[in-house]
């Protein structure tokens, strides 16, 4: 009998440690994120969202009075005003996302300005980031690696690879991109972080970290057809060429990359395709290349002035279209090879189009 | 104390105190000691108590080698079924799991050694692989009703001399400082809190043994933790975790 009781003893035991350990409910959504935000109808050119700044580009013939935009949220957040709000649009509106359990709250600004410029003189820069600080230009359409060695190093970094500089070609500031010693991040050795500049979206992703890079935006038809891609550069070489290994690669040095490349993507659909890192030369959506040829160092600003190399016809009826620009301080440093402290500077960058022959 | 040092010192219990043992047992004509020699394997999970709402299912669950293997004497009281037992154990416990979770707050090291740990809130999978060396000394009531069964109830302190607690995150993204975070995808990362594990751990004991004949016997001991194995001062996670195993094995009674 006891033996038999203390077994039963034993078996609550068991009983008591299956029902603590119970899955419990689900905890509700605690995010707060725009993760799309765009306008019904013709008038929608682009919409760029980065951080906590929601950027909308539409043809000249919107009214900016009455947009009413369509907004997709995190799961179970909503926001102030909601999704399908006409709203007038004739200044900044701020945006409040509040998390499905109500103790979250996010708040975006959105902006609307008229067709896209293919004109960027690099003036306007502001420090964005949710909870540690990196600079970026104020049209986030243009992007660049800061958010990802942000996080790298924990927000404790003393100079970031992509900044404003006073040196410019014209105006007050331009583009400075220099690339950096690296380290050893996840169990990932990156060597060097290159400076870099684009047109398009950055969005960390690890361990691949190529696919960060998410290069391009829309150029609708009314931008016209991309025939030249100009601006002006200095660029300096860091003094060691470092190879992906880490290792000093003797009497090596570093090049810049300068190239703005037009891709097609999908009809209406295109919104999310982008070319990545390892694609961005090579890829068969290419349909025309501008590539500055001539990496090399320049003591004084230069210009640059290349034809778009077409590889195939646009048609817009077929197909939508993203132009990117990229500017890298180091060409290798994709694949993390390049000299710490190669500097380039770019300014008043313009993409020349002519319009298409009806 | 490194691992070596251990092992000889849980060597020198075998091999040394059954002698002085032996003594006692053929002085002693009431047989009042009992000792005998325990292996088995240790079965069960170094987890939160109760599973906090952050772990969303738990996908599977496997055993590490994990065995258990000592010395241990009981002293009976004349002519009762009550003793009181001790002994000296080498202590392996772990297991691996592979979970989804939501929100599970993290650091990750992101530059090795740098001491700098990116800390954010994880949503997607999980895999963890816990391995655990102690040795434990128990100090327990003994109870034995009948010739065949006895029953056991008390304590365990373990030191802890080598450990491996380490994974892999995967297919999510990391919120980075807050829910409204910089949002980080993490196809793959790995990390690793080898060195954070708690030198001591103790906690409680209850099992039972049945003789199979005069010399070898089956046991089965439930050692519960009643400490997290990582310091309040660095919880990798949110949460406590606590050793929970259950040791299945032989034991051989030393005449």
């Amino acid at each position: 009998m006891k033996v038999k009781n203390h077994c039963r003893l034993l078996l609550i035991g068991l009983i008591i440690l299956c029902s603590t350990s119970c899955i419990k409910e689900e905890p509700l959504y605690r995010e707060a994120d725009i993760t799309s935000f765009v306008i019904d109808g013709e008038g929608l050119i682009s919409s760029s969202i980065a951080d906590d700044k929601i950027q909308l580009v539409v043809s000249v013939a919107v009214d900016y009075k009455k947009l009413v935009p369509q907004i997709t949220l995190s799961p179970g957040a909503t926001v102030i005003p909601a999704s399908g709000e006409s709203v007038d649009f004739t200044k900044d509106v701020v945006y409040k996302v509040t998390s499905e359990d109500g103790q979250y709250m996010k708040e975006y600004t959105v902006s609307v300005s008229p067709l896209i410029s293919t004109k960027f003189d690099f003036e306007e820069w502001q420090l964005s980031g949710s909870f540690w600080k990196y600079p970026s230009l104020k049209d986030i359409s243009w992007s660049s690696a800061n958010q990802g060695v942000m996080m790298a190093m924990l927000g404790k970094v003393n100079r970031y690879p992509t900044r404003d500089t006073i040196d410019a070609h014209s105006g007050e500031k331009a583009a400075l991109l220099e690339t950096l010693k690296g380290g050893s991040y996840m169990g990932n050795f990156i060597p060097i972080f290159s400076g870099s500049l684009f047109r398009g979206k950055f969005e960390l992703k690890f361990p691949d970290v190529l696919k960060s890079t998410n290069f391009g935006q829309i150029h609708p038809k009314s931008s016209g057809k991309p025939t030249l891609f100009e601006g002006y550069y200095k660029y300096k070489c860091g003094e060691e060429f470092i190879d992906s290994e880490g290792n000093v690669v003797p009497g090596k040095t570093d090049e810049c990359s300068i190239y703005a490349v037009l891709f097609e993507v999908s009809k209406d659909a295109g919104n999310d395709e982008y070319l990545f890192g390892d694609n961005v030369l090579s890829d068969k959506r290419i349909v025309a290349r501008a590539v500055l040829e001539d990496g090399g160092e320049k003591a004084e600003y230069t210009k640059f002035s290349i034809p778009f190399e077409y590889v195939k016809e646009l048609d817009y009826t077929k197909n939508d279209y993203k132009l990117t620009v990229v500017f890298a301080s180091s060409k290798r440093g994709d694949y993390y090879e390049g000299a710490p402290g190669s500097m380039l500077i770019v300014d008043d960058v313009e993409v020349i189009c002519e319009a298409f022959k009806e | 104390m490194n691992t070596r040092k251990i092992y000889i010192l849980v060597l020198f219990h075998f091999l040394i105190l059954p002698l002085f043992a032996q003594d006692f047992y053929n002085e002693g004509k009431d047989k009042s000691f009992e000792h005998k020699i325990v292996a088995g394997f240790n079965l069960g999970a170094t987890a939160p108590l109760p599973l906090p709402a952050e772990v969303r299912s738990i996908k599977a669950w496997w055993p590490q080698f994990t065995p258990q293997l000592g010395y241990e004497v009981i002293y009976r009281f004349d002519e009762s079924q009550w003793g009181i037992g001790s002994g000296i154990l080498l202590n392996f416990k772990g297991m691996g799991v592979k979970d989804e979770v939501k929100y599970m707050h993290t650091k990750v090291e992101l530059e090795k050694n740098s001491g700098q740990k990116l800390e954010g809130y994880f949503v997607g999978k999980n895999k963890t692989t816990v391995k655990v060396a102690y040795v434990t000394v128990p100090v327990y009531a003994s109870f034995r009703p009948n010739k065949l069964w006895s029953f056991r109830a008390g304590g365990y302190a373990s030191y802890n001399f080598s450990s491996h607690f380490n994974g892999t995150v995967s297919d999510g993204y990391m919120r980075v400082g807050t829910y409204t975070g910089d949002k980080m995808i993490i196809d793959e990362a790995t990390f690793n809190f080898d060195e954070d594990v708690r030198t001591f751990d103790f906690g409680l004991t209850v099992g039972a043994e049945r003789r199979i004949n005069n010399r070898f016997g089956v046991y089965g001991n439930l050692d519960w933790g009643l400490q997290s194995i990582f310091p309040s001062s660095f919880r990798p996670m949110e949460f406590d975790m606590y050793n929970i195993y259950l040791a299945l094995g032989l034991t051989y009674r030393l005449k």
